[in-house]
């Protein structure tokens, strides 16, 4: 594997961890290079690590072996809150303040931060326009009135509000209806280039990750299979497992082709 | 009824003082439980190997009798007291405001503390990490996120302390914290059902009104609605400012009339503040404190006048179990209150309200009952019945020793019924008051005491250190001294204790006012 990180936005040396009480690391010997601007997606079944590698980035878990490198620095030794307000984290779960409003919950690492109200109310509106919920009607809601999609449209905009040049992304879409995923999925596609955002995506919905992705990383009981680009891991799949994982968005493209033809035909 | 209607005006008239008091040592009590238990909640919270054994040990105390912790911390603060005065030569009251305040927070702290620790575990986990996400330290996690979102279970805890911190304040009344509870306390001793109805009463709307506020506090937190939360917050000050006017408008050079608990009491202790009001003085009573209580709150100025009886303070105070006649024990208490513990004693009323036994006078003729002596034969075939107070008295253990009784049961009675049950049948000797008017409206037989195990029982008038040589105070009561005969105090004691057109112990002290000897 790569030892120079020029270059890389997010970098592992070497990293391994283990859950206190567990005999198997949850991440063993990780070498990754994520290049600054890469939508960089870590894909595997439940249980192989993909989370852990995530929450190891904004120290929300501390490797017991090897380093994290954040442009270039040993994240190690910079401040954990200071890391985690200049990245957007994003999960499933989404995990939105039910006591503070949509605007609050937009604003909160900006006043964290120390932005002024007017400052933060500008941010707000600016992020509600970006993610597609008119300010009007949804600043002043609690996250209880709010769909599924439009919960996550305001993670995606809280998540964004300091500017950070990071976002890391826990199946974000997973718990979404298909047509609110796609266009959500779509929708963010065009904000991770607009922005120029380095984001890290976990998934295990290997369509999602060819349909997003600049590279893809697929783990295995802990370790890194194959890293590549989507059209690299079709040509060349590293293993069987790799094969297995990427048949499955074929077989399905093919039947629902097939299912078309069939309804088309006169 | 005339009897009912001035008993309304009556309680209407001390609602101010109860009220306010009630309010006052409530409200301390939940903001200290509420100070303590949500800290501590965090704490354990934060380290999950502590939250057994807090929640634990608040549970325990929880299990513990209200009344029996208000006494606990009694002598607990006495003997503190005792050690700062040796150590630092300050003491501090030991009665009354501090060990309720310290019994009622014990009580409040269960409630929050679990509801603080159930909310704080209860929080998404999701929500917790996404606090972590945007950036947030721990402590901003904490006053940030978790807190306000635990906030409405917290309330939910608060609510329940506060129910059980105003319903247990009633209880204070015996250690000398004045609250809705002397109604109750008072009523219960002179069957005033009015009063005591009233307390409970007074003591449950206080209680439902608190608890409605801060359930509109509860739900205002959770409907994220400000109005209710300011609606809430207004009502309770309200609350709280309209029952603490009046003990802010009183206040300043009161003298405080102590009072034990029953009748006579009552009506000495009326009769004691009409004189002082008369004189010029504002007086505070506080009724219903138990024999041992009293006596230090006076030596700690808690309580500045009451009666007492010569026997009681002989045998309990000085530890005596010689018996050398009326004068001399009279005399003897004088000079020992006086040297010993820097107290004022004017003197006697006039009467005796000596601790005597008493039978139903045919039973007593049946069995050729006279005296105690010949009561040991036949005792242990006899029940007994005694007030709360008498079976663990050294005057009890006197008779015991010097007779030889040995009865074959003996049951503790609240003073009314005590009467009924011996009166019925149901027990066949009772100790009693020989200035209780009950014993001659019953027709019930006093039995002798030939060999002198019994001190006598004066009631004299006692005055606080600190009120000692204040000569306008000791003027104002000194024409009680010897005034009152035997026959006056039965006549207005039977006055409250009877059933049929009974009267309140204001009543009874106007007329006793009226019927003094000069």
């Amino acid at each position: 594997m790569l030892r120079g990180h020029m270059g890389s936005m997010i970098a592992f040396d070497d990293v391994s961890v283990s859950y206190p009480g567990t005999k198997t690391p949850a991440v063993r010997n990780l070498n990754l290079n994520i290049p600054e601007g890469a939508f960089f997606v870590l894909i595997g079944e439940s249980g192989s690590g993909k989370t852990t590698a995530l929450h190891l980035i904004n120290r929300l878990l501390e490797p017991d072996r090897g380093r994290v490198l954040i442009d270039g620095e040993d994240a190690a030794a910079l401040d954990p809150v200071k890391l985690r307000r200049g990245m957007g984290l994003i999960f499933q779960a989404i995990g939105l303040f039910p006591h503070l409003t949509v605007a609050q919950n937009i604003g909160i690492t900006p006043k964290l931060l120390g932005w002024s109200t007017l400052q933060i109310a500008a941010r707000t509106d600016e992020l509600l326009e970006l993610v597609r919920l008119p300010p009007n009607q949804f600043r002043d809601r609690f996250p209880a009135a709010l769909s599924g999609g439009q919960k996550q449209r305001v993670g995606l905009a809280r998540a964004l509000a300091a500017r950070p040049k990071v976002m890391l992304m826990d199946e974000p879409f997973g718990a979404l209806d298909p047509v609110t995923r796609d266009d959500l999925s779509a929708e963010y596609r065009d904000i991770h280039e607009k922005l120029g955002l380095t984001t890290v995506l976990v998934t295990h919905d290997m369509t999602e990750a060819f349909l997003l992705a600049d590279q893809v990383a697929v783990m295995r009981d802990g370790r890194i299979v194959q890293t590549g680009g989507p059209a690299d891991l079709l040509a060349a799949p590293a293993d069987d497992f790799v094969r297995a994982l990427i048949e499955n968005p074929r077989r399905r493209a093919r039947r629902l082709a097939e299912a078309m033809r069939a309804v088309s035909a006169p | 009824m005339n009897f009912s209607r001035s008993v309304i005006a009556e309680a209407w008239a001390r609602l101010p003082e109860y009220l306010g008091q009630h309010v006052l040592i409530s409200i301390c009590a939940i903001a200290l439980g509420f100070l303590i238990g949500l800290p501590l909640a965090v704490g354990v919270s934060r380290r999950t190997r502590l939250r057994g054994p807090a929640i634990g040990i608040a549970s325990i105390v929880q299990t513990i009798p209200g009344l029996a912790l208000l006494a606990l911390f009694y002598p607990l603060l006495l003997a503190l007291s005792a050690l700062t005065q040796h150590l630092f030569g300050f003491g501090f009251r030991a009665l009354g405001f501090l060990p309720t305040l310290l019994a009622l927070t014990l009580y409040s702290i269960l409630p929050v503390l679990q509801n603080t620790v159930t909310a704080l575990a209860g929080i998404d986990p999701a929500i917790k990490t996404a606090a972590q996400g945007v950036g947030m330290m721990p402590r901003q996690s904490l006053f940030l996120v978790e807190l306000p979102l635990a906030m409405p279970m917290i309330m939910a805890g608060l609510r329940t302390a506060s129910v059980w911190v105003i319903g247990a304040a009633t209880l204070s009344t015996p250690v000398g914290q004045t609250s809705l509870g002397n109604y109750i306390f008072t009523g219960l001793q002179t069957e005033n059902w009015v009063f005591v109805l009233f307390g409970c009463i007074a003591a449950a709307l206080l209680a439902l009104l608190v608890d409605r506020f801060l359930a509109l506090a509860e739900s205002g937190f959770v409907n994220h609605s400000r109005a209710r939360l300011i609606s809430a917050a207004l009502g309770l000050l309200l609350i709280v400012g309209a029952s603490l006017m009046p003990l802010l408008a009183s206040e300043g050079g009161t003298i405080t009339i102590g009072t034990k608990s029953f009748e006579e009491q009552y009506i000495l202790g009326a009769l004691i503040s009409d004189r002082l009001e008369k004189a010029g003085f504002k007086t505070v009573q506080r009724d219903g404190l138990g024999s041992a209580v009293i006596f230090h709150a006076l030596e700690a100025g808690d309580v500045d006048v009451y009666v007492d009886y010569t026997g009681t303070l002989w045998t309990t105070q000085m530890k005596r179990s010689d018996v050398p006649g009326r004068k001399a024990v009279l005399t003897k208490l004088a000079t020992w209150l006086h040297d010993e513990r820097h107290a004022g004693d004017l003197g006697s009323l006039g009467f005796e309200n000596a601790y005597a036994f008493a039978m139903r006078r045919d039973r007593a003729k049946a069995l050729g009952i006279e005296t105690l002596a010949d009561l040991a034969a036949y005792a242990p075939r006899l029940k007994i019945g005694g007030d709360y107070e008498i079976f663990s008295r050294p005057e009890w253990r006197a008779v015991v020793k010097t007779y030889g009784l040995n009865f074959a049961l003996q049951r503790q009675y609240q003073a009314n019924f005590m009467y009924s049950a011996v009166v019925d049948g149901d027990i066949d000797v009772i100790s009693a008051f020989s200035s209780d008017g009950r014993i001659a409206k019953y027709d019930l037989k006093l039995l002798g005491d030939p060999k002198q195990a019994l001190p006598p029982y004066d009631a004299v008038l006692l005055i606080s250190p600190k009120h000692a040589h204040d000569e306008k105070l000791l003027a104002a009561l000194r024409p009680l001294i010897g005034t009152i005969d035997l026959g006056t105090m039965q006549r207005a004691n039977l006055m409250v204790d009877r059933a049929d057109d009974k009267r309140t112990p204001e009543q009874a002290a106007a007329w006793l006012s009226q019927n003094l000897k000069h």
